[in-house]
């Protein structure tokens, strides 16, 4: 066997034994009652007309958060980004709060947000906040990613400062930026759940908090995996673009 | 995150102090340490003096939004109300830590010694590298009971994914003519790892605990906060109920702190731990 096609029906394996693991589990009640059988959870959410349209609309108001989240916080990260690589004694100053920022814990952050958003701002604003933070390094860093020899000749040939950022340094930050993107758009989708257990009318945050409380172990499994699919998918697709597109910025 | 998180690292620490240029006039050293302080804390004292403006224009009471210099006095006036939740809660995040790095390096080591089980393991884990970890507390709490043993798991999953990565990276990482001694002399795979690997597996060990460990006090909070579970996030739900949000916003800061002090501590672990195993 090839090692390529070993490694994948390895991987397959791997994943095929957790599932199997986690069903037989659910069945036989090894775990207690809090432990579905994942195939039945699913099943029986989905085929209910009731579970499945709250799944969905809970999906919904997640995803909306989290992509609006994203692009706030994506563009707000690489403009603080930017201001420092145009003015450079701010540079150490901003590198410190951001690394600060995003040591303190989100539930620290929490009254703060709350009284600038109010609790339905609060899963748009945890998210663009998840994202904002890896958007900056990766625009930080990027911008500065310029190879000697290109700066060399830029200054060589007379180009402007301008020049020099359009043609240069936006340029050789692209694959760092699609990388930001990548951890940003998880961790969008991770702000988002969050941000909606403080408050929020609706999404896939709050639906689980109630079915934890009310006991409903088949719709709490089913929103915590879909979240975690939203965040999979995010983080591939992203990984995704970064294939198709970096190749032609290295 | 790992790398874009080392490129802000060196990036931070390659800043030179202003220390290093020869000043004039009246108390060169203080004007050295006081541009240091602006140059690097210019945004946080912002934040600060915009908190107090806007409590003080608005003219916000301490219930609607406490200013920086009363909160700061609650904490020095009633420091037993958030010594014992502050010790809980740190106390708390130290077994689930302790538990990610051991599981973590564990699996590490079985994965760069069997390759079937590398096959098994290793893309199930790098998928749930990508999962939400502090978004499952609902199910895990579910699972585990609502009490402290959640709290362990939660940061236990926390610490436990980066460990696997970077400690899995560094015994793969090339060494060239090392690895050829060792295997002149006639090394087993054992002693090889044993010798040679693990010791270099070390700056892993501490990249993982300086990334997760900050991280590890928030999620305590986050779970105490939800399960009603003491520490400082039962402070809070308690704090929310009495509309006492002098005490809310002095956790916020207290836990700030803490994890600012967690971070710095386990960042000057990581470089002076790690000078010795390069």
């Amino acid at each position: 066997m090839r090692p390529q096609t070993k490694k994948i029906v390895l991987g397959i394996l791997g994943a095929l034994t957790l599932i199997l693991v986690s069903e037989v589990i659910g069945r036989l009640c090894l775990a207690g009652k809090a432990w579905p059988a994942p195939i039945d959870a699913v099943w029986s959410v989905l085929g209910s007309k009731l579970s499945s349209s709250l799944l969905f609309r809970a999906l919904g108001a997640t995803l909306a958060s989290a992509g609006i989240g994203l692009v706030t916080g994506s563009l707000v990260g690489m403009a603080v980004g930017f201001l420092g690589y145009l003015l450079p004694p701010l540079r150490a100053g901003l590198d410190q709060t951001a690394s600060i920022l995003n040591t303190i814990p989100l539930v620290a952050l929490a009254p703060l947000l709350i009284a600038l958003v109010g609790p339905q701002g609060m899963s748009v604003l945890t998210a663009a906040l998840g994202s904002g933070f890896a958007m900056f390094v990766a625009t930080a860093s990027g911008l500065l990613a310029v190879s000697a020899a290109h700066s060399d000749l830029f200054r060589v040939s007379g180009a402007s400062r301008l020049q020099h950022i359009i043609r240069l340094s936006l340029p050789s930050a692209v694959p760092s930026l699609l990388g930001g993107l990548t951890l940003a758009s998880s961790g969008a989708v991770l702000g988002a759940v969050l941000g909606e257990w403080f408050g929020a009318p609706t999404g896939l945050g709050v639906l689980m908090i109630s079915s934890m409380q009310n006991f409903q172990v088949k719709m709490l499994f089913v929103v915590a995996l879909t979240a975690a699919l939203v965040s999979l998918t995010a983080f591939y697709a992203m990984v995704a673009l970064q294939k198709m597109v970096g190749k032609r910025f290295v | 995150m790992t790398k874009e998180s080392s490129v802000l690292a060196t990036r931070i620490a390659s800043v030179p102090g202003p220390g290093v240029r020869r000043r004039k006039g009246l108390f060169p050293a203080a004007r050295a340490s006081l541009g240091r302080i602006l140059a690097l804390g210019w945004p946080i004292i912002g934040l600060l003096l915009l908190w107090e403006l806007v409590a003080v224009l608005n003219g916000y009471t301490d219930l609607l939004l406490p200013r920086p210099l009363s909160v700061a006095a609650h904490i020095f006036n009633n420091p037993q109300t958030f010594a014992e939740p502050t010790l809980i809660t740190l106390a708390l995040a130290v077994p689930g830590t302790v538990l990610g790095l051991v599981v973590g390096s564990g699996l590490a080591i079985l994965v760069w010694y069997s390759s079937i089980l590398d096959g098994l393991i290793t893309p199930t884990t790098s998928v749930f590298h990508a999962i939400p970890v502090v978004a499952m507390l609902p199910v895990i709490g579910r699972l585990v009971g609502y009490n402290e043993n959640t709290i362990i798991v939660i940061v236990m999953l926390l610490s436990f994914f980066p460990t696997f990565v970077l400690v899995l990276g560094r015994l793969r990482q090339a060494n060239g003519s090392s690895e050829d001694v060792f295997h002149v002399f006639g090394a087993s795979r054992r002693s090889t790892l044993v010798r040679l690997l693990l010791p270099q597996a070390v700056p892993g060990l501490l990249a993982a605990i300086r990334m997760t460990a900050p991280f590890s006090i928030g999620a305590v909070i986050l779970a105490q906060y939800l399960l009603s579970i003491g520490g400082l996030g039962q402070l809070i739900t308690d704090s929310i109920v009495r509309s006492d949000t002098v005490t809310v916003w002095a956790i916020a800061c207290i836990t700030s702190v803490a994890s600012i002090i967690v971070f710095a501590l386990t960042k000057a672990l990581e470089d002076r731990v790690s000078v010795r195993f390069k």
